[in-house]
């Protein structure tokens, strides 16, 4: 392991042991493509959801661009999604295709739903391919509760969820923990909250990788980093982040036997589903690397990568290395961040029922991250072969019988808790055999189409509550401003995007799950 | 204001732009731009506990970049918000067109400041976004008509 002291200290202060990282060569990155022509102009459109651009279109790219969308969603995707996944097509190593899934758009160097393979010997990682709010993704968990149950206690509920789940800026976390317990933690991800009583082992096995990633390495780590994370562990953040109470309409439901399989068998039964991240400290872990990366990836590998957000180190380096173990430490704070959440509301739950959790059926249905890299092995033109598979702002679908499914799931297939907007509604989807192609991986979400400041200049957060309310949705948010920004009208049709992904064969839809109430930083 | 929180730069984040005569005052506007997106009273902060800071880059974008990244520290690691009290940048003294010379001799830019803040109150302080990061998208700090431009996009 090459410790990030090795790097330039050049940022001090009062704080002992504060390292951080400098970018040798500032003149690197002169930006992206600079060719005039549209690259939509070169898609042919291949099949009823799936559009491709040849490897030809720009030079430099090594294999084609795949885009999987209906006809509206790629009429409104923004041109630069299909510039960014065509610079992504360019990176060294990259395997079969350079992705986007229905909900793609513009994100930092990657297009958000971008998803791309690389071979782990000559391919490289990139915090750009992961995103930087590593292993923000989603829970679900079900109750044995119904509508008719819960609705009289609902105000009391989200109060209290509001209350007691730290959200928005300032919050600091549901567990008090050292610096050194911290590094402790980030190695042992979810795992390490249930052993000290956070959560059931049910919970773990509900988990992607069994909420922790082994390669994790709390060396690779900044002090920086751990400063920022040690006391967010189970806080909600803001933006997009979200705890929500919602329920399983009969007529929403679409597969009655798979959604049956995974906990969800009776009308109007409630659920919650949770959607944040690795918080500050991701973002610093990711932060610290990009900037370590730029300052080899030409001087020292001869990457030629011209723009700074694809920042990247062979996978096979020092650096690489060091980033995919710091990575993995990140994504096992998200799962810790999850599971502290989890076990917080079991308590909110319990305290207001009075009654047990076990009793009132709090089982967890899956967790499941949307920004990740992982060493998977895929059949590429016939050959069984190991990738480290960049997912950002995508979602792992893996088909019945393949390896990392609950055991209970073994023969149905991967659970996918895709999130809408807080207004829409969201969706449990299930792999398929047929996502074989794009690696197993559908969509994460349904996308902005608006931006956060255009969004809070046409809604007012007080309104919006108000139309929450009159639909039945009762929200509780730390920022005003923040919930018009998160209006449901700034996001791409979610029903849409589904659908995309399940004529594509990516995933099939299990259920949709409408909102009641919501907590929201 | 000589910053603008701009309404549609990307579709995902935040972002403004700055404007000043100086370096210095171009830093001081953008971190003052991050304060007001963070917290929408920044007047309302009390100057409880102080923070000095050294800063040093050979890319003026990147210290920009590493500049604010202190308040995000601050903010993320002691749940405090800081009001810049003073910044002072040194630039680079020697330059050289030779790439070596300019990484080997040429040296960085050094920035040194002072901030002054308080824990987030949500009883005083009106909370806006939780920022979680600057981004390089669109990174850019120049010269500009005799003064300073930066633009800068945050990721929420």
């Amino acid at each position: 392991m090459t410790g990030l002291g090795l790097a330039a200290a050049t940022r001090t202060n009062s704080r002992p042991g504060i390292q951080y990282i400098q970018c040798r060569d500032p003149n690197e990155g002169a930006g992206m493509s600079t060719t005039t022509s549209k690259l939509r102009d070169h898609c042919d459109h291949i099949d009823t959801a799936l559009w491709e651009i040849p490897a030809t279109a720009r030079h430099g790219m090594n294999v084609p661009v795949r885009v999987y969308a209906t006809r509206s969603l790629y009429r409104d995707m923004d041109d630069d999604v299909f510039e960014q996944a065509a610079n992504v097509a360019k990176l060294p190593g990259i395997v079969g295709y350079s992705f986007c899934m229905p909900d793609g758009h513009k994100g930092y160097g990657f297009p958000i739903g971008g998803v791309a393979a690389f071979d782990p010997a000559s391919g490289i990682i990139s915090p750009g391919g992961i995103g930087f709010d590593i292993n923000c993704g989603m829970r679900l968990i079900r109750t044995g509760m119904t509508l008719e149950e819960v609705r009289p206690k609902l105000e009391q509920l989200v109060d209290a969820l509001f209350e007691r789940v730290p959200a928005g800026a300032g919050g600091t976390g549901l567990l008090k923990i050292s610096r050194s317990q911290f590094a402790d933690l980030i190695e042992g991800g979810a795992r390490w909250c249930v052993s000290r009583g956070y959560g059931w082992e049910e919970d773990l096995r509900r988990t992607e990788e069994g909420g922790r990633m082994s390669g994790a390495d709390a060396g690779t780590v900044s002090s920086r980093a751990i400063d920022r994370g040690y006391n967010q562990v189970g806080t909600l953040g803001s933006g997009n982040h979200y705890l929500e109470i919602q329920v399983v309409r009969p007529e929403n439901i679409v597969d009655e036997a798979t959604a049956r399989s995974f906990g969800i068998d009776r009308p109007y039964q409630i659920v919650l589903m949770l959607h944040t991240g690795s918080r500050g400290f991701g973002h610093q872990v990711a932060g610290d690397y990009l900037q370590r990366f730029l300052a080899v990836m030409n001087s020292k590998y001869h990457l030629g990568i011209t723009d700074r957000e694809l920042a990247a180190a062979p996978f096979d380096s020092p650096e690489g290395r060091d980033y995919f173990a710091a990575m993995q430490c990140a994504v096992n704070m998200a799962f810790a961040n999850r599971q502290m959440i989890l076990h917080r509301i079991r308590e909110v739950f319990s305290d207001v029922f009075h009654r047990s959790p076990e009793e009132l059926g709090l089982h967890q249905v899956y967790d499941v991250t949307h920004n990740t890299a992982k060493i998977e092995r895929h059949r590429v033109e016939g050959r069984e072969m190991e990738l480290l598979v960049h997912r950002k702002g995508a979602t792992r679908s893996f088909a019945a019988g393949m390896p990392d499914i609950p055991p209970e799931y073994g023969d149905i297939g991967q659970p996918v808790i895709i999130g809408g907007s807080m207004e829409t509604g969201s969706y449990l989807l299930v792999g398929a055999e047929t996502g074989a192609p794009a690696f197993f991986t559908t969509a994460h979400g349904s996308g902005r189409t608006m931006g956060r400041r255009q969004a809070k200049r046409s809604y007012s957060g007080q309104e919006i509550r108000k139309q929450m309310e009159r639909a039945g949705i009762y929200v509780k948010a730390k920022s005003m401003s923040g919930l018009a920004e998160e209006a449901g009208a700034a996001y791409k049709n979610i029903d849409e995007v589904v659908e995309a992904a399940e004529v594509a064969g990516l995933s099939r839809r299990v259920v949709k799950l409408i909102p009641i109430g919501n907590v929201k930083g | 204001m000589p910053y603008r929180v701009l309404d549609d730069e990307t579709t995902y984040d935040l972002a403004f732009v700055a404007w000043a005569d100086t370096l210095q005052h171009l830093f001081r506007e953008c971190w003052d731009a991050t304060l007001s997106l963070t917290i929408e009273n920044p007047e309302a902060i009390e100057a409880v506990d102080e923070w000095s800071f050294d800063v040093e880059h050979d890319s003026v974008d990147l210290l920009l970049c590493e500049f604010l990244d202190e308040f995000l520290y601050l903010k993320d690691s002691d749940g405090a918000v800081y009001r810049l009290v003073r910044v002072s940048i040194e630039t680079p003294g020697i330059v050289s067109t030779v790439r070596s010379l300019v990484d080997e001799e040429r040296g960085a830019y050094r920035l040194s400041a002072t901030a002054c803040g308080e824990p987030i109150d949500p009883e005083r302080h009106v909370i806006g976004a939780d920022i979680k990061g600057v981004t390089l998208y669109e990174l850019l700090v120049e010269e500009r008509d005799g003064g300073w431009f930066a633009r800068v996009v945050l990721d929420v």
